[in-house]
């Protein structure tokens, strides 16, 4: 799984934060929930554990 | 023996006559991605045929997948998943292999944790390559960065190439100790996957022993899974190199039964817990000139929440999961219906 980049998502409609990920997955847009049994989020966190992935902060 | 004893027997020796197969999309009809042209692998895993992705690595090797109608007579299946080599390995660090993922509801009815229970695999397979080939099987991981998993790789042979041939491999449960390893919820139960090819140095450096057709713990996935056999070692090392297979079917018990074909509307819901995709346009309403509000009703409730992605103007929204079964289509402007998101996908896979 190639993730490019990744960055956190403010709910649009209740503005909470942090509520999803959109990233780069294979070079394709994708919008990952913040659910640690969605294969996409493992991932991304386990790149970040590695120190190999950054998640940018929500605009 | 009476067909009424046979009937019997049968009944007996298994734990349905229905519903038999742990395998979803075991014949290989479903392919909701489209994939009908071959598309090439990576080492991360391309899926081709729904609930299958293929995975190559190796300097200078292509591996391409698709679906396929060439099928073994007389079986009544259409299609097979093809794997072609489009680019031959220079060297010998490269592997090919075909998957399929399990979730831990589905296998919790299989009692591997328990020891006596019995497994049995079958499938129809084509190879440019004869000889001893293998299969294996992972459990699911545990929590945590240590990936403490068990396999078993098990092993059949290839007797003619070019032909089409049916495979049945037995074998036995693996008592853990009530470890974790089995996992027994909506997470990965179990993964299976075939090896196309795999080069001599393609190992790795994992703490294995070379045993087949035993279980073995392992505490790293440092090295390529299943392993293989010398037979194994060229697929891949020529462009003429082709692997096909079709009829997956794993079951509990120790005898192996004829393929159960599913109805494709059955199959095609089961495939939808893991990966759906809209062919048609989903617009949004406004509200307030604040925003644009389109909702997503998923096909069946997923295994998880899905990731969504679309194939037109994913930047202008956020797709936002809500739960299992619902997600929203958001647009921060007020936008209303003249701009819609085509060919939405949701993926909970494995």
């Amino acid at each position: 799984m190639n993730i490019t980049s990744a960055q956190y998502l403010n709910n649009p409609i209740t503005n909470e934060g942090n509520s999803l990920i959109t990233a780069i997955i294979d070079g394709t847009e994708m919008f990952v929930p913040i659910d640690p049994a969605n294969r996409h989020y493992a991932e991304i966190m386990r790149q970040v554990d590695a120190g190999t992935l950054t998640i940018a902060d929500a605009d | 023996m009476s067909k009424a004893a046979e009937l019997a027997a049968l009944i007996g020796s298994q734990s349905a006559l229905s519903n038999r197969s742990l395998i979803i999309n075991g014949s290989m009809q479903l392919d909701q991605r489209g994939n009908a042209s071959a598309t090439n692998l990576t080492g991360g895993g391309v899926f081709t045929t729904d609930r299958f992705f293929g995975q190559e690595v190796g300097a200078g090797l292509t591996v391409s997948a698709e679906q396929s109608t060439t099928v073994p007579s007389g079986t009544n299946f259409q299609y097979s998943t093809k794997h072609t080599v489009t680019a031959a390995a220079s060297g010998t660090d490269h592997w090919t292999r075909l998957t399929t993922r399990l979730e831990g509801y589905d296998i919790a009815r299989a009692g591997l944790n328990t020891s006596g229970n019995k497994l049995t695999l079958s499938f129809y397979v084509q190879s440019t390559r004869t000889g001893t080939h293998t299969a294996g099987l992972t459990t699911g991981y545990r929590a945590g960065s240590s990936y403490a998993q068990a396999g078993i790789t098990l092993t059949y042979t290839i007797n003619s190439a070019n032909t089409w041939e049916r495979k049945t491999i037995a074998f036995d449960s693996y008592d853990t100790g009530g470890s974790a390893a089995w996992n027994t919820d909506n997470n990965l139960g179990v993964e299976i996957a075939f090896t196309a090819g795999q080069g001599t140095t393609a190992h790795g450096s994992g703490s294995i022993n070379s045993a087949f057709n035993t279980w073995e713990d392992f505490s790293s996935v440092t090295f390529v899974y299943p392993k293989s056999t010398s037979d194994n070692n060229n697929w891949g090392t020529s462009t003429s190199d082709r692997f096909y297979i079709t009829g997956v079917q794993l079951e509990v018990g120790e005898q192996a039964t004829p393929f159960e074909h599913r109805s494709f509307g059955d199959e095609l819901a089961r495939c939808q817990r893991y990966y759906f995709q809209y062919d048609g346009i989903i617009y949004g309403q406004d509200y307030g000139g604040v925003y644009t509000l389109g909702s997503v009703c998923n096909p069946v409730t997923m295994r998880a929440q899905p990731t969504y992605s679309a194939g037109s103007n994913p930047s202008s929204f956020t797709l936002t999961p809500s739960g299992k079964s619902l997600g929203w289509v958001i647009q921060t402007s007020a936008n209303n219906i003249s701009n819609g998101v085509t060919n939405l996908a949701g993926n909970a896979e494995l």
